[in-house]
């Protein structure tokens, strides 16, 4: 399948491209464009762990997602009054975000050719950042070490992948957006965000075969 | 269906976004196919990695600290447009008021304030060169500055400091004799017979290296036109060429543009001087001292704040002279040398000029 080759639109579960686009945060923007902090403040709890898990996945670096969430957000205060309304909030958000991750991955690329540093090293997970996360499951350390190796391989072959591919699946098979939403994030239609997933999926299936055999 | 057109449809089948019929020719491919078979298991296996993987938590209070950052903005926002505007129906009006008044305030310091601040400063008026008589060959030491010239210099200080008014000239307590003044005047002028230039023309000279050798016809010229009226021509040409050229013209170019300059009253245009000194009220005290051993007659004076104006009249011959000397009290614009002339009298307007 070739870059610009597109599926045919299939009906999607998910799609409700015909329907009125209803938010559940209409009430809070509308409230933030008066200048209420409060109301933006709800929306910043409401979003955060969401937007931080898709920073994450995008630039690799826990500190960087940390970054990057704070500019979105301060980003999105400030152009509060240009947001019109014709897609959730959570949509334009993560838009905002994806941008903000793009641009501060490119920053980072820029620095690691200077400094010599790979852009696909996975030291958050491998350090151990996320211990207390997975001892809350009861397992054993030999298992949390097995565990945290395997995401710290597939976050690098995530890394891997191209920013666009890592966009589809980062917002598809992570974080489960439906391809309308994924369609109105990235401004393309259904059939290019199908095609770009699938061409993703096989790339990270490839890169990911060799832990196949470790796998139980 | 070949292989890998299965395969490229594998990930459409696991999303269940075929249609039936191709679905079913899918399923029965891979019943049969072994390679197609793991090609899907490693799709899902692919699929099922990513889905486990662990969820990260924002940090302690990290929608706190994003939330400060935006009151942080929100407030400054908010400050500013208060503070400029709030309450309208008052502080527009003061705007106004305001604006009004640094307007007119701005009109008035234009016309009221310093002269120099209004308008340029002239530029020197031709002078004649001094007479033939004035001109030696050496070299001679300049006078030097006595005390006895102090109490004199002293009570014209005290005098500069008084309202504008108009005074004599003081005599000169310790005038120096007419060969030493003929000597210290003439020190950088040349040797032979022909006019005088003036210091300026000299210094332009040396500055510019401009001067060419004057052609035997220029200097014939020169000797041709003798008296008062013939020399003084000739160095106002010079200075009106000097003026134009940045330098000092050659004979021939002197002498065409002789008949386009008529001789012209030394005493008439005044000349403008600019001096920055560190003192005004002690340098004002200095050039008084000054003029009064040059025999000059102060015309006017005055104290502006931090600068001063004195108008004098000076002998021509000793134009120069005066110009080396109020440079050591302090930097003199224009740079050019006072043009040195016949006698007669130049009036020289002196801005002085504090350092801040």
């Amino acid at each position: 399948m070739t870059e610009g080759e597109t599926l045919p639109d299939i009906p999607d579960p998910g799609n409700t491209r015909n329907q009125s686009v209803e938010d559940d945060d209409a009430g809070s923007v509308t409230r933030c464009r008066r200048g209420d902090t409060e109301a933006f403040a709800s929306l910043v709890r409401k979003h955060q762990k969401r937007m931080l898990n898709i920073a994450y996945r995008m630039t690799g670096d826990y500190d960087d997602a940390c970054d990057v969430i704070q500019e979105s957000f301060l980003s999105a205060w400030r152009s509060i009054g240009k947001f019109r309304g014709d897609a959730r909030f959570s949509t334009w958000l993560t838009g905002i975000v994806l941008n903000r991750a793009r641009s501060h991955r490119a920053q980072r690329a820029a620095r690691a050719r200077r400094d010599g540093i790979s852009l696909d090293d996975p030291a958050d997970i491998a350090s151990g950042k996320f211990e207390d996360g997975l001892c809350a499951q009861g397992t054993s350390p030999a298992e949390r070490l097995e565990k945290r190796e395997m995401e710290a391989r597939v976050q690098a072959c995530i890394g891997r992948l191209d920013e666009e591919q890592r966009e589809v699946i980062v917002l598809r098979d992570i974080q489960g957006f439906s391809y309308e939403e994924i369609g109105a994030v990235l401004k393309m239609p259904d059939g290019t965000v199908k095609s770009r997933l699938f061409r993703a999926r096989s790339a990270l299936k490839d890169c990911l075969r060799p832990l196949f055999g470790d796998l139980k | 269906m070949t292989c890998s057109e299965i395969e490229s449809r594998l990930c459409a089948y696991r999303d269940e976004l075929l249609p039936p019929e191709e679905k079913d020719r899918i399923e029965k491919h891979i019943s049969t196919c072994v390679q197609c078979g793991k090609a899907l298991a490693d799709l899902k296996r692919t699929a099922d990695l990513l889905r486990d993987l662990e969820a990260v938590e924002p940090p302690p209070f990290f929608a706190e600290k994003i939330m400060a950052r935006v009151r942080e903005e929100a407030g400054r926002k908010r400050g500013i447009r208060r503070w400029l505007f709030h309450p309208l129906h008052i502080k527009a009006p003061i705007q106004a008021i305001a604006m009004i008044l640094i307007a007119v305030s701005a009109i008035y310091v234009y016309q009221k304030g310093e002269p120099e601040m209004r308008k340029t400063t002239p530029l020197p008026a031709p002078i004649a060169a001094p007479e033939k008589g004035a001109v030696t060959a050496e070299p001679a030491k300049a006078p030097s500055h006595t005390a006895d010239a102090a109490p004199s210099g002293r009570d014209s200080a005290l005098r500069s400091l008084e309202p504008v008014r108009e005074r004599p000239s003081a005599p000169p307590v310790a005038k120096p004799g007419k060969e030493e003044a003929t000597a210290e005047f003439a020190a950088p002028h040349r040797k032979d017979r022909q006019p005088v230039r003036s210091s300026a023309a000299l210094d332009g000279e040396a500055e510019t290296g401009a001067v060419g050798q004057e052609t035997p016809r220029g200097a014939r010229d020169r000797e041709d036109r003798t008296g008062p009226v013939g020399e003084a021509a000739t160095a106002a040409s010079e200075w009106k060429m000097m003026r134009r050229t940045g330098g000092i013209a050659t004979g021939e170019s002197a002498k065409a543009a002789v008949p386009a300059v008529p001789p012209r009253s030394v005493a008439g245009t005044p000349l403008d001087l600019r001096m920055r000194v560190e003192d005004v009220t002690a340098a004002v005290r200095e050039i008084e001292a000054i003029l009064d051993r040059f025999g000059a007659r102060v015309v006017e004076s005055r104290r502006l704040g931090q600068s001063g104006f004195m108008k004098v009249e000076i002998a021509a011959r000793h134009a120069p002279a005066f110009r080396e000397r109020i440079e050591g009290i302090g930097r003199v614009d224009p740079r050019n040398n006072l043009p040195a002339g016949p006698d007669g009298k130049v009036t020289v307007r002196i801005h002085i000029v504090g350092n801040p």
